[in-house]
């Protein structure tokens, strides 16, 4: 049998064309369908394609340098980066978090297209992580708490560590691995970063509403935690949550650099050091990890423009 | 052939599958394997695009992911229909039987091209029909639909007979039985969610592995330039199972993937990622900035952690041990493909292909460059001749050990490197890359300039679909190809013997080119 595979021909760009046996010559048009509103035009006008010959990329599966080019998003990351070394509601100094009042306000705004059914309207609000430990389980992992307590009374160095952390908008940690020095570089690899703690934030509010685990010097007054207690419940931790949340993005994103799988090592890091600091249960930690895997499909539908727009940091 | 002007499947002629005619192309291997049963190959990577128009043809079930739930999870696409129908059924407002006609006409659109039954539901479907008051009815149409995705049962999966699938796998008492409780936990049902499956936007690793095993021209228009190519794999008959795995510090939800992908009994079994060698990390120098429980346990204090947390390094260690004697049972039973990895190192290979024993049993692949040399960034053996190769990309390096210039970039037309041989160098690199495909729209290795992912169909958005691809990916996906297509030629037994000796040797016999590259 004979195949009627055509004669396109490839360059070592990756153009593609038609090759010396076709009959005719291919011409297309490509439309600018994009907006000028639109907050990704500029990334999306770099992708317009070439009239006569059809362009592949060269695959970035090799990839394992950042390219240095920044044109993309630029002007949109620059107004974000504003936002970048803290985020809103939340107080560097003394590492307390203060509520943070519009969430409620627009989760109300969203909610009001379901009035009939609210309990089902928010799915990734319902996503079934499990229970905290009860109390006995609890009382084993205090004694673990009092170990590390004293662990880390003479260790300066993880001190200045946990308190570096203790807004959880330092992404320091995230970029090292990542092999960014400066975001200014990757302003829309920061940008996303930034969104993912931000939002992450605030979803983990919900759930330690949720499960209103006690903090715990709150369960075992004995204990004297490093840092003061924040203004929320203890499960999930959301500094274990967030750092997971923004483990699971960038692994998705470039599944094949080694560097994102790092990024789980440093967001457990972060998670332990809430414990040594006396805050949270190691179950708090191993529950925000959890939550992060389960939320991953919503957050990353949600971020998925920003998440291309950060791919495109990161060429061949 | 000029060097700048490649035939686009260049990877199949090169491999001596297709051949040029007079009139056109002849491949003796393909009409020999669209008469035999198609052969399935069970991909475990990061997850491809389901609707990708070269690809959804040869797709034989959902997709599942074991990122979201280590059990596996699948993404329900009639998710508007559905929340309507939820919606309706909770407020007593709406019409039943206009919405569960709609859920159906969506279920439908997304089985059929996977080739899914969806009879059962058909028939709830005509119950909501036929009932005065459709209210119950349509609940038993929402409670079918909320069971598994149609034509996905677990049985059907191949977990009915997972106990005797097990024991044929003469595991270790204390293997078995924990492979016994973890098949048990996802013999309940996947997890279904709600949301367009992220491998759609992000899987381009994925999609671009597939291609190479099976992709085919699109049913419709297959000849015409600017709708999707007619794009061939090496095995354009075969079917293809996908399994998303997350790439991070667990091993469970490799595990659980694979233990899937032997029950469905594919007997081709790809995995060209790489796997977390927690032994090894275990073993690095102690940092006090770095450590945590995955890497380390505090023997004096062992911490009280709940059964399911994974950070762990003890939980961890019984995971990589499981892992490795679940590939090497695998690999007698089924051929497993492993990349070699692209450390670039001609002396080891990357985890879990240098796994003890596991090169001898499985199919380890290494890329070598349209030239024959080993590429570049391509990891060997200590011994090469154990692995199978495959033709890939090559990548431009400088260092003492290999010097491959690319003459078109900066380093080949503007720099000298003191007295590296610039014209032995730039002749080594080899540009070419394999084509493969990529994830619809603007996501992906190709993008677009379209705002999300859109319908092909409007044919303006064709250059997102490919994009050129290497690594050991794409060698080890090739060879999972091949092996697949072999078998439904009737080439090679549908059991191993064991390593690549034996499918070079098949491969020898049907006029294919196996090059083994010189050290």
């Amino acid at each position: 049998m004979t195949y009627d595979i055509p004669e396109f021909r490839l360059t070592a760009k990756g153009d593609l064309f038609m090759g010396e046996r076709a009959s005719h010559t291919a011409a297309a048009s490509i439309p600018d369908d994009t907006s000028p509103d639109d907050t990704a035009a500029p990334a999306l006008r770099s992708f317009q394609l070439q009239a006569t010959a059809v362009q592949i990329s060269n695959g970035a599966a090799l990839s394992r340098s950042r390219s240095r080019s920044r044109s993309r998003s630029r002007s949109r990351s620059r107004s974000r980066s504003t936002t970048f070394v803290q985020a809103p509601g939340t107080d560097t100094e003394g590492g307390v978090t203060l509520g943070n009042a519009i969430w409620e306000e627009l989760r109300e705004l969203t909610l009001s297209r379901f009035p009939f059914d609210r309990p089902g309207a928010l799915p990734w609000e319902n996503l079934p992580l499990p229970l905290p430990p009860g109390p006995e389980h609890t009382q084993k992992e205090v004694l673990d708490l009092l170990y590390k307590e004293a662990a880390l009374a003479s260790d300066p160095l993880r001190q200045a560590e946990i308190v570096d952390q203790v807004s959880s908008a330092r992404y320091s940690e995230i970029l090292h691995p990542l092999g960014i020095t400066d975001p200014a570089n990757a302003p829309a690899t920061a940008a996303l970063i930034d969104t993912v703690l931000n939002m992450t934030e605030r979803v983990g509010y919900v759930y330690k509403r949720k499960f209103g685990r006690a903090r715990p010097n709150q369960v075992a007054t004995h204990l004297r935690p490093f840092l003061g207690n924040p203004a929320h419940e203890s499960y999930p931790s959301n500094h274990s949550f967030q750092m997971f949340s923004v483990a699971e993005v960038m692994t998705r994103l470039m599944p094949e650099l080694p560097a994102t799988v790092e990024l789980f090592h440093v967001a457990q890091r972060v998670a332990e050091n809430r414990e040594m600091a006396g805050i949270h249960y190691a179950s708090d930690s191993m529950a925000g990890r959890e939550l992060a895997r389960m939320f991953a499909p919503y957050l990353i539908y949600a971020c998925r423009r920003l998440m291309r727009d950060a791919l495109s940091e990161w060429g061949a | 052939m000029s060097e700048r002007d490649v035939f686009y499947l260049w990877h199949l002629e090169h491999l001596g599958l297709i051949t040029r005619t007079a009139n056109g192309w002849s491949a003796p291997l393909w009409d020999d394997a669209s008469c035999g049963d198609a052969v399935t190959v069970a991909i475990i990577d990061s997850g491809l695009d389901p609707r990708h128009p070269n690809l959804e043809a040869a797709l034989v079930a959902p997709q599942i992911d074991f990122g979201p739930q280590i059990t596996g999870a699948v993404y329900r696409s009639a998710g508007s229909s559905v929340s309507a129908l939820r919606q309706a059924l909770a407020t007593s407002q709406g019409d039943l039987k206009e919405i569960v006609q709609r859920v159906l006409a969506e279920v439908r659109a997304h089985t059929v091209r996977a080739g899914l039954d969806i009879e059962n539901l058909s028939l709830l479907h005509d119950a909501v029909q036929a009932a005065g008051n459709p209210a119950s009815a349509a609940q038993a149409f929402l409670e079918a639909l909320s069971v598994q995705p149609p034509g996905l049962s677990m049985a059907d999966a191949g977990f009915g007979d997972a106990a005797a699938k097990i024991a044929d796998l003469d595991l270790g008492a204390d293997h078995s039985a924990t492979i016994t409780a973890m098949a048990g936990q996802m013999a309940r049902g996947y997890a279904q969610i709600d949301m367009p499956d992220p491998a759609a936007f992000f899987g381009a690793h994925g999609t671009a592995c597939a291609g190479l095993v099976g992709g085919r021209p699109p049913h419709d228009r297959p000849h015409e330039f600017f709708s999707a190519l007619p794009y061939y794999g090496v095995n354009p008959f075969c079917q293809i199972a996908s399994y998303a795995t997350p790439y991070s510090h667990e091993i469970k939800p490799v595990i659980n993937a694979l233990l899937a992908a032997y029950f469905s009994e594919a007997p081709v079994i790809l995995m060209p990622r790489g796997l977390p060698d927690v032994a090894a990390r275990a073993e690095l120098p102690p940092s006090v900035r770095r450590q945590t429980r995955i890497e380390t346990c505090n023997s004096a204090h062992p911490e009280t952690l709940v059964d399911d947390d994974q950070a762990n390094l003890v939980g961890l260690r019984r995971d990589q041990e499981l892992i490795e004697a679940l590939l090497l049972a695998i690999a007698k039973r089924r051929y497993v493909v492993l990349a070699a990895g692209n450390e670039g190192r001609g002396d080891m290979l990357a985890y879990p292909a240098s796994a003890a024993g596991l090169v001898d049993s499985a199919i380890v692949v290494a890329a070598v460059t349209r030239d024959g040399l080993r590429a570049s960034y391509s990891n060997g053996a200590p011994a090469p001749a154990t692995l199978l190769h495959m033709v890939s990309d090559d990548a431009e390096v400088l260092h003492r050990d290999d010097q491959r210039i690319d003459a078109g970039s900066f380093n080949g037309s503007d720099y000298q490197f003191g007295d590296v041989d610039m014209a032995a160098s730039t002749a080594k690199y080899v540009p070419w890359a394999p084509l493969s495909l990529d994830v619809r729209g603007p996501y992906g290795f190709a993008a677009s300039s379209h705002r999300d992912v859109p319908d092909y169909e409007d044919g303006v958005d064709i250059a997102s679909l490919y994009t050129l691809f290497g690594g050991t990916s794409a060698a080890a996906s090739q060879a999972a190809g091949l092996l697949s297509l072999l078998i439904q030629a009737g080439k090679l037994p549908i059991t191993p013997a064991g390593g690549a000796e034996p499918v070079i040797t098949a491969m020898q016999a049907e006029g294919l080119r196996h090059v083994r590259p010189l050290p």
